[in-house]
């Protein structure tokens, strides 16, 4: 037990060491706020100009120029081939039965925004023409009225957890992978391999310590990544959702579930990763062969994202992989149910076990650490010697 | 000239094709990404698309009503009415019902749990049942009332487009050159990580630097063969997926609703990917020169590709058009104008105004990046970090320790004073900074006394600071009186100094003096100057904090004033030797200022009062700082003795 | 050939690795840099061979400065290096063609097959250079050096690394370029290879240039080159 301490103290110590593992801790703490600043900011920008504008309209149905004369939209002469020519945005004629035509270049961005401003108008005298016609032969309107059963910081954290929910898998895949290639593969072209390998280590405790600090590194990640998404988001809902604005930030206790469940995700993540790259000697093949697999580690994620959509998240329970996305959404907006999280947990241990004991029996673990003996077809890809 | 750069070229390329690596990822972005993902995408569009339909438009959902129920919402077959009442709890167990309606007067009020998806569809479905039902029972009262049913009461209008072709080209134009740039973007890294960063790795650059060849030559091989590999991917990817198209393979009439891949539009996309790849590839050298090994690389390549992706991404959103306005955003330009040629909107002008833009851009980082190719000299590996660090040079931990430190207090700080301006304010000031001012030396492992100039100041060196203060605050007014016109402080960071006024004025005074006081100081003219000053001269180290210092304050009415500030403090830390004197004319300024400010004294309104003050002070201060420079030369690192 | 003058190179921090260095070294003769790991002879070469500018002092090889004329010195000389690469995926004869093409020889294909069957690369020449042992790759560096015929070879301890029967067949290369009229500048730590090929020898340690003379002369003054090296290095 003490070796295997000092083991994981020295693979620590070894990955801390490095700035680059550091930095990528910290790249989604600086990269989310960004990315979310720049992208608010750029559709406010393009919401705000087109707000501005005034759309140039040819009416050519005398009884609706009044209709439609009115901002955004400015009745002008014109014809079709203005339209065409791009000095009109839309041109309105009434066909011979009577419908109504919106000739429009779809093409345009000014044009499909033109032709929505209008159909926006012709709905809205319509609605006024009916609710007057109801009012003169005594027909009872509706109207709807929705009243939320939950408060507002509950909505808060639904959208919150359904975000973040969807993005989970993927800030475990993506935290995963370098911390993996730093602590298996970096070492196999350095000549400090060969000094590992021929000490007395015992195999299961060396695999054992790197994989737990691999995996604990990438669940780090992952939670900061979490943690930035969540207060970014917390941040800026309102511009998202105005009703939300100053809404109180009120956790669910169930929120606790996320480290877990990130925790599992991230071994299991690990695990796959550290087999996969065991056919790689350098930092740029294993890069190589994450560009390939991510496609493959992402799927879950996917598949996971219309399970937050669609309410069936408890079937997915059994699954690693694809259930941290919504063991997450349900932990975070206050829906999880226990024993979905502890089959959560048993089958994330379950599939380390089974990946990580069945390679032992296979191919022995010695190969997760040196990467010898991968096939001959790998060699002849990378066309090194 | 032109023989060395073909020279390098072929010599690049031969070894590029050496490479099983480099055509696995050709293939991979070109095909593989190209006609296959595509066909991948449109089948993966058709089934998602049928469950959709299956579960969202089909399947009724569950609600329960209070009697009585109109006919109309029960024969809705979109929705369901199941036994109720129940209690909100209920629904979010997961109960039956999604919902609760009930009538009250001409209201249909819905009672649902906001946190379940399904409820959120159950409103939309109602909302159109409503509706619905309204204009039902309109129209059966206005025709039993032996009128018309026709318009305007029933209006009904339909879209003409005059433009059938376009509208394929405007979709795809909106969704391929965001791929085509990622694709690009991948192939250019992985080209100049290639041709650059791994010859310094290999120990080849050595080799192939004493050969007699010019160095522009060199570079400028290098570049070509970057830029050519790059464009390659892309014309392969456009020539693919159009031939794809017109053998029928490739459904794209499928995904874009028409035939994207006319002799016009494939032209257009081949330009576009050749600017785009020019575009790219300079970017990509910058990364790969900045870079010392490929793992530096690739951390490096992260901010990289979200700096470029994020403006293919603004110019992807439908309502962004090419225009006066667009045109200056680089990548977006080349986006929008490829979408604006697809979708046959381009005018010649605007067309020729982008193309002058891109190409004076891309001539701009080309030339930029040859700046930094020839400043940094690519193939120097110079000291890594770490050798660097042990000869007591820890000159470029400075720039990092700032950025991290800044990024991490702009982004929590911010949240922090969402939560409570004061509180927050404190929060994040006595945490972030002291910590990044603390760890950052700690872990590049650099003296802490030393480069905090942590040392006990005497008396004088205490009346210096108070003086500085007096002074720094005098001619600050002064600064921001003469600026006024020129540059003003934004609305909002005026609201929020405004905001603190509100508070009992000892609580601001320790918020708003006492603890940037401390704690900036002990980052900018502790941590970063101390560590500029282990590589670069007192003058160099002093105005580059300050400049750091003027940037924390984000506002450029403010980073002008702030980083004079910034001078004058890292000024008091280097004559004294102790950040002592900096913390206390730092917190002296500002207590002036929020002192005045809430004993209603309008700094504009002290007039000739103020020129007065600041005269006085900048003597007195002058007069200080003589005297204190005798016989106390600053403490340079180097004399403090190497880690 | 080679005339350095108070070379100096001054690395941040500041670590003074050179400090005022000056020799000559003329045609025909190897001139040996002698020095403990770390003493600047590294530093030294790099700077003559354009790799890094110095940050005072002149150096002139074959008539051109190194600052002002880089490229008229970069014609001039042969580098080899310890941590000098190889192209591994290029073969023996298509790395010793490009380089020459890249020198800008019209004649590459032609020169190259001379310095193949000079250096008996031949039975390996078509292999790639990453599959070669030590002593081939070795072969083919130097082969590399001299593809454009200069008239300097500057040897950063080049037999580092390599076992005696590879290292004796290099050093026969080195005689042969200096029977051949080249200067050669030769750095290493190894007295007995110093005894062997330097005409004239410098002693450097800790940037500075302890002592110069003719392998002869310090052999005569103190028995051997090691104890010269150990005395003079003491010494200071």
């Amino acid at each position: 037990m003490t070796v295997f301490l000092h083991m994981l103290h020295l693979e620590l110590r070894r990955a801390l060491r490095d700035a680059n593992t550091l930095l990528y801790i910290g790249f989604p703490v600086f990269a989310y706020p960004f990315m979310f600043w720049a992208g608010i900011e750029g559709l406010i920008y393009v919401q705000q100009a087109h707000e501005r504008e005034t759309w140039l309209v040819a009416v050519e149905a005398p009884a609706l120029v009044e209709v439609l004369d009115s901002p955004p939209v400015r009745a002008v002469p014109g014809t079709l081939v203005d339209l065409d020519a791009g000095r009109l945005d839309a041109l309105v004629d009434v066909d011979a039965e009577g419908a109504v035509r919106i000739h429009h270049r779809a093409g345009s961005a000014r044009s499909r925004a033109a032709t929505e401003a209008v159909e926006e108008a012709l709905a809205e005298h319509r609605t006024d023409l009916r609710t007057k016609a109801a009012e003169r032969l005594g027909v009872p309107l509706y109207t709807l009225r929705s009243e939320a059963t939950d408060d507002p910081s509950r909505q808060l954290m639904w959208f919150l957890a359904l975000l973040i929910g969807m993005l989970a898998p993927a800030t475990l895949v993506i935290s995963a992978t370098y911390p993996t290639i730093e602590l298996f593969v970096v070492e196999r072209d350095k000549g400090t391999l060969e000094t590992l390998m021929t000490s007395a280590v015992d195999r299961v405790k060396l695999v054992g310590a790197r994989m737990i600090v691999a995996a604990g590194l990438a669940w780090v990640a992952s939670m900061a990544n979490v943690l930035a998404l969540g207060l970014t988001l917390w941040h800026g809902a309102y511009l998202v959702v105005e009703r939300l604005q100053d809404v109180p930030f009120v956790l669910s206790p169930s929120f606790l579930a996320v480290p877990p469940v990130l925790a599992g995700g991230a071994l299991v993540t690990t695990a796959v990763l550290a087999v996969l790259f065991s056919v790689a000697r350098t930092f740029r093949e294993a890069q190589m062969i994450f560009s390939a697999a991510a496609f493959v580690l992402l799927a879950p994620s996917m598949v996971s994202v219309f399970a937050c959509m669609e309410d069936f998240s408890r079937d997915l329970a059994p699954w690693p992989l694809f259930h941290t996305s919504t063991l997450a959404f349900d932990a975070l907006r206050g829906q999880l149910v226990a024993t979905d999280l502890l089959v959560g947990l048993a089958t994330d241990g379950l599939a380390v076990a089974v990946l990580l004991g069945g390679w032992h029996v296979v191919f022995g673990l010695d190969r997760l650490v040196t990467g010898i003996g991968r096939p001959a077809w790998v060699d002849r890809l990378t066309g090194e010697t | 000239m032109l023989r060395a750069v073909l020279a390098v070229v072929r010599h690049e390329l031969r070894l590029q094709t050496r490479q099983a690596q480099s055509l696995l990822l050709f293939l991979t972005l070109a095909v593989g990404a190209g006609p296959l993902g595509l066909v991948a995408m449109d089948r993966w569009m058709a089934v998602t698309e049928q469950s959709a339909e299956r579960s969202a438009k089909t399947a009724p959902i569950q609600l329960s009503a209070d009697p009585p129920i109109p006919s109309w919402l029960v024969e809705d077959d979109n929705l369901e009415i199941v036994p109720g009442p129940v209690t909100s709890d209920d629904l979010l167990e997961g109960g039956e019902s999604y919902g609760h309606a009930r009538i009250e007067g001409d209201e249909v009020v819905l009672t649902r749990p906001f946190a379940v998806t399904r409820s959120n569809m159950l409103e939309g479905r109602l909302v159109r049942a409503v509706r619905r039902s309204n204009v039902d029972r309109v129209k059966a009262a206005v025709v039993a009332s032996g009128e018309p049913w026709e318009p305007p009461l029933a209006l009904r209008w339909r879209r003409e487009t005059r433009d059938e072709d376009a509208r394929a080209g405007e979709m795809a134009g909106r969704s391929l050159p965001a791929m085509l740039f990622f694709l690009l973007l991948s192939m250019a890294m992985y080209a100049a990580v290639d041709v650059i960063t791994k010859e310094k790795e290999k120990g080849t650059a050595e080799t192939l630097l004493v050969v007699a060849i010019d160095r522009r030559a060199l570079l400028l091989g290098k570049a070509l063969v970057v830029f050519g590999l790059t464009a390659l991917v892309g014309a392969t990817w456009v020539l693919g997926l159009a031939a794809s198209e017109g053998l029928g393979v490739l459904r794209v009439p499928n995904l874009f609703e028409g035939a994207v891949f006319t002799a016009a539009n494939t032209g257009v996309l081949l330009m576009g990917a050749v600017l785009a790849s020019l575009q790219v590839s300079a970017a990509a050298l910058v990364v790969a020169a900045l870079a010392p090994s490929f793992r530096a690389a690739s951390i490096l390549s992260m901010p990289f590709v979200i700096a470029l992706m994020a403006p293919v991404g603004f110019a992807s959103v439908p309502t962004v058009e090419l225009g006066p306005s667009t045109l200056w955003l680089p990548v977006s330009n080349v986006v929008l104008a490829v979408r604006s040629l697809m979708a046959g909107e381009l005018t010649a002008g605007l067309g020729a105004a982008t193309l002058g833009v891109v190409v004076a851009q891309t001539a701009a980082t080309l030339g930029l990046a040859g700046w930094i190719l020839s400043e940094v000299d690519p193939f120097d590996k110079g000291l890594d970090a770490e050798a660097r660090r042990g000869t007591g040079d820890f000159g470029h931990d400075a720039f990092v320790l700032f950025a991290v430190a800044m990024l991490g207090f702009w982004f929590f700080g911010t949240v922090m004073q969402k939560a409570d301006p004061v509180l927050g304010l404190i929060g994040s000031l006595g945490t972030l900074l002291p910590l990044a001012a603390l760890l950052g030396p700690v872990y590049v492992g650099a003296p802490l006394r030393e480069t905090l100039s942590l040392r006990a100041p005497s008396g004088r060196d205490l009346a210096l600071g108070a003086a500085m203060g007096l002074t720094v605050h005098g001619v600050g007014l002064l600064v921001a009186a003469v600026m006024q016109p020129f540059l003003q402080t934004p609305d909002a960071v005026a609201q929020g100094i405004l905001d603190l006024a509100d508070t009992p004025l000892p609580l601001l005074l320790f918020a708003g003096a006492v603890m940037p006081g401390v704690c900036e100081e002990l980052l900018f003219r502790g941590a970063l100057l101390g560590l500029l000053r282990s590589r670069y001269s007192i003058v160099v180290s002093v105005a580059v904090s300050s400049v750091m210092f003027g940037f924390m304050h984000l506002d450029l009415a403010r980073i002008v004033v702030t980083a004079a500030m910034g001078v004058a403090f890292g000024a008091l830390v280097v004559r004294t030797g102790s950040i002592v004197p900096g913390m206390i004319a730092h917190t002296l300024n500002n207590a002036l200022f929020f002192g005045l400010a809430s004993a209603g004294v309008a700094s504009d309104g002290l007039g000739i009062g103020l020129v007065v003050w600041a005269l006085c002070a900048t003597i007195a201060t002058g007069g200080l700082v003589s005297l204190a420079g005798r016989g106390r030369p600053g403490i340079r690192m180097e004399e403090g003795g190497r880690p | 050939m080679i005339e350095v003058d108070g070379l100096t190179k001054v690395f941040p921090g500041p670590v003074t690795a050179v400090d005022g260095v000056s020799f000559r070294a003329d045609r025909g003769e190897v001139f040996g840099l002698l020095g403990a790991n770390g003493a600047g002879k590294t530093t030294t070469l790099r700077m003559l061979v354009t790799l890094l500018a110095p940050d005072g002092g002149t150096a002139r090889v074959n008539g051109h400065d190194v600052v002002r004329e880089p490229e008229a010195v970069r014609r001039s000389i042969g580098f080899l290096s310890v941590t000098t690469g190889l192209y591994e995926r290029l073969t023996a004869r298509e790395l010793l063609v490009s380089f020459g093409q890249l020198q800008g020889l019209p004649d590459a294909r032609a020169r190259a097959e001379r310095l193949i069957e000079r250096f008996g690369i031949g039975p390996f020449a078509d292999q790639r250079c990453g599959r070669l042992s030590t002593g081939m790759k070795q072969k083919v560096s130097i082969a590399r050096s001299l593809v454009h015929d200069p008239p300097v070879l500057v040897l950063d301890e080049p037999t580092v690394g390599l076992d005696v029967l590879v290292a004796q067949t290099f050093l026969q290369a080195v005689e042969e370029a200096r029977d051949e009229g080249r200067c050669v500048v030769y750095s290493t730590h190894i007295m007995s290879e110093v005894e062997r090929l330097c005409d004239r020898v410098a002693i450097i340690h800790e940037g500075r240039i302890r002592h110069a003379a003719s392998t002869a002369e310090l052999v005569a003054e103190h028995g051997s080159v090691e104890a010269a090296f150990i005395a003079r290095v003491t010494a200071c």
